[in-house]
């Protein structure tokens, strides 16, 4: 089990340093029609570009992904299927029934050749660069010791439990369960039989012995 | 080894959990409306011996309590060495699964280490399965369409091209059918690969262990709560009409048996087979009547061969629930879901504080055919709308909820999106519930009528036009449905021609009140 740290239920830090990303889709009822298809596909990429641009991202640095939700006619629940760019420029028809029919394989184990399919949105999804970012919290020098110690009751029972704070612990440092690390976000109780290790970037990693 | 509680369960939950994938994976793909958006369908895991262990939390009683029974007639045809990795199976014969034609069962045999432990089953209504369609207009059950015995449908891994063309050429919605039929080996497929991948966390060769043990305490449960019941014979009865007018009548006998913990329910006495398409076999009579006993004695246990097994129905042969071949069958469920009511008059001479009185019974079930306005033929697949259900002792009875069933209303605009159908009313109909201390549920009203040009055909069952539900100690009756055409008063045993701009109107009947109206004034 790793802990990393200043895990909450909601992240602000997880927020900043996640790529930047923006994931569109455009309906696409009735037949196959390629030109709206190029259409709609520019109007995604045009909007989000501009979006991620607003965001601070550069232009340059965006690259784009595509897929499409796609069904065999009679349906009502489509699978997204990821597509290649030249797929829909090159309206190679084949080609995304293909994708199409092993995505469909792969979740419900068969296919169907010869059952029409019928493409119900395009999508697009534009991603940022991935952000920098340093190791995340400063460690302590060496290894600290439990700033106190708490009754827990365990399965054996009332136990006395050496509490630590998260902090000022040092990279490499390890600690035996049962042992409650304290931390502003979280609280960590390490059971008896588990070892803890923080590891270089701060994380807790809690292996169970034997 | 003896499994240990906590062991059990969480074996027991991820069970439920593999099943459940694969009714949602089923329910996901499916091409039909009523399976995909009415849920009527079942999901099971069987054991080798042909025995239910766990179903997922969907669909009717009358399809898993149907395939709980189909079970056991696979194996005997298709014992386990008699099956290869790749085979798939299928029947729709109504007196060995559901009921009537449209009701396919396929079962996919799993496999572990080149022997077979276990087999997935799936039951679904198809669109259409050839013959009369969804009615009670058939003469014989030959007429109702396409008669699949039991049989290999895949073979190693390999379609059965001969039986999926016969299969093919006897529907007219063939491509709803394949694809339904591919839903159902999808996922029976989701089901073996959940199954096979549960087995491996878990350390499992097979599942024999595991499904003795839920279908033994299943068993040994039911039978306590059979047992702190009084002892004794009960009698119940219920009469309604069906198309045509006919009265239907039922009647159980039903014996406690609080020594081995047993409930003998015998419909001797009630009505013979009807010439009509209404007639039950006794499988889904079975259906019906645990899901009475079992929905009001213990809900909370699971629902599998132990638990089933310590209710016995039995009814004289060539009965209304009882019908031999070649009685038509198509629309059994109109018989078929009333079976539940004398059986909770007779549990309410017992537990009075647990039953539901009497309500609308049947869903009513209506299927369309003809032209759109481009002149293509079609046929829909069947849809249905509920009455009132009937009131229990400390609440009302639930508006436009079927009970026994638990299928779901189709969404109008799904209908009006697949068909040339157009919806000019669907409401409540406020006061058509039985008055009392608690009322009985509201019915509701629904009008429609299709977009065409040229005549067309309508296929509908409703029941209880003239013999309303009862209300329970002292509650007051639910309103009688109406069925009308135009205006008029239209309810017939068979299949209607229909003029371009008919238009049909559904009253579905109220439920049945829970005691006396005027202590509620008090």
């Amino acid at each position: 089990v790793i802990f990393p740290p200043m895990a909450s239920v909601l992240s602000a830090f997880g927020t900043l340093v996640t790529p930047l990303r923006l994931d569109l889709a455009r309906g696409s009822v009735g037949a196959l029609d390629w030109d709206r298809a190029e259409t709609v596909i520019s109007e995604m990429t045009a909007d989000a570009s501009q979006a991620l641009s607003e965001a601070g991202c550069p232009v340059d640095d965006v690259h784009f992904t595509y897929a499409a939700d796609i069904r065999y006619a009679g349906q009502q629940n489509e699978v997204s299927v990821d597509l290649d760019r030249n797929a829909v420029r090159g309206r190679d028809f084949a080609r995304i029934r293909g994708a199409f029919e092993a995505a469909y394989e792969l979740q419900y184990g068969l296919r169907l050749p010869d059952m029409e399919i019928e493409i119900v949105a395009w999508r697009l999804s534009a991603h940022g660069p991935e952000v920098q970012r340093d190791s995340v919290v400063p460690l302590g020098a060496q290894n600290s010791d439990p700033k106190s110690e708490r009754p827990v009751r365990l399965q054996a029972g009332l136990q006395s439990v050496p509490v630590y704070d998260r902090a000022p612990l040092a990279s490499g440092q390890k600690i035996a369960g049962p042992a409650v690390i304290e931390e502003r976000e979280t609280t960590i109780v390490l059971l008896p039989g588990w070892r803890a290790e923080v590891n270089d970037n701060g994380c807790i990693v809690a292996r169970r012995e034997g | 080894v003896i499994m240990d509680g906590i062991q059990l369960e969480i074996l027991w939950s991820n069970l439920i959990s593999v099943v459940s994938d694969q009714a949602q994976a089923l329910q996901r793909i499916a091409f039909s409306p009523v399976v995909r958006e009415a849920g009527d369908l079942a999901a099971a895991v069987f054991d080798t011996q042909g025995r239910m262990v766990a179903q997922a939390v969907t669909g009717t009683p009358g399809h898993i309590n149907s395939m709980a029974a189909a079970g056991k007639h696979f194996i005997k045809r298709f014992p386990p060495d008699s099956v290869v990795e790749g085979d798939v199976l299928i029947t729709n014969d109504p007196w060995l699964s559901a009921g009537h034609f449209f009701d396919i069962t396929i079962m996919t045999p799993v496999f572990r280490n080149g022997k077979m432990v276990a087999m997935f089953g799936s039951t679904i209504h198809h669109t259409d399965i050839g013959g009369y369609g969804v009615g009670a207009g058939a003469r014989d059950v030959h007429e109702e369409g396409l008669w699949i015995p039991l049989a290999k449908l895949y073979e190693a891994g390999e379609p059965n091209e001969l039986l999926f063309d016969i299969i093919h050429h006897n529907v007219r919605t063939k491509d709803a059918v394949r694809g339904d039929l591919a839903a159902q080996v999808s996922s029976g497929r989701v089901g073996s690969d959940r199954l096979l991948a549960l087995m491996d966390r878990h350390d499992l060769s097979d599942i024999d262990e595991l499904a003795q043990e839920i279908i033994e305490r299943s068993e040994i449960a039911t039978r306590d709560s059979i047992k702190e019941l009084t002892a004794g014979t009960y009698h119940g009865e219920c009469a309604f009409d069906i198309p045509g007018g006919d009265i239907i009548e039922l009647k159980v006998a039903m014996t406690v048996d609080t020594d081995l913990g047993e409930i003998l329910i015998d419909f001797a006495g009630s009505s013979d087979a009807s010439p009509y398409g209404v007639n039950v076999v006794l499988n889904y009579t079975h259906a019906y009547s645990t899901f009475a006993v079992r929905s009001t004695l213990d809900p909370d246990l699971p629902n599998n061969y132990g638990s089933l097994l310590p209710i016995k129905v039995t009814a004289p042969e060539g009965c209304i629930v009882n019908a031999k071949y070649p009685s038509p069958v198509a629309a059994r469920h109109v018989v078929g879901m009333y079976t539940s009511m004398p059986i909770l008059k007779a549990l309410y001479q017992i537990v009075p504080e647990r039953v539901v009185a009497e309500g609308s019974g049947a869903v009513w079930t209506i299927q369309v055919q003809g032209k759109r306005e481009n002149g293509t033929a079609f046929t829909s697949g069947m849809f249905n709308y509920s009455g009132g259900m009937g009131a229990r002792l400390t609440k009302e009875g639930l508006s436009a909820t079927c009970y026994p069933t638990g299928v779901a209303a189709v969404p109008v605009e799904v209908l009006e999106a697949a068909m040339p159908i157009q919806f000019t009313q669907k409401e409540l109909l406020v006061g058509s519930g039985g008055k009392g201390r608690q009322p009985g549920g509201d019915g509701q009203i629904i009008g429609f009528h299709l977009r065409t040009d040229t005549p067309w055909l309508l296929n509908a069952v409703p029941s209880r036009l003239s013999a309303p539900a009862e209300g329970l100690e002292g509650g007051g009756p639910g309103r009688a449905g109406r069925f009308l055409v135009n205006g008029i008063d239209s309810a017939r045993a068979h299949k209607m021609t229909m003029e371009p701009g008919d238009h049909v109107t559904l009253e579905t009947p109220g439920g049945g009140g829970y005691g006396p109206a005027d202590e509620a004034a008090k």
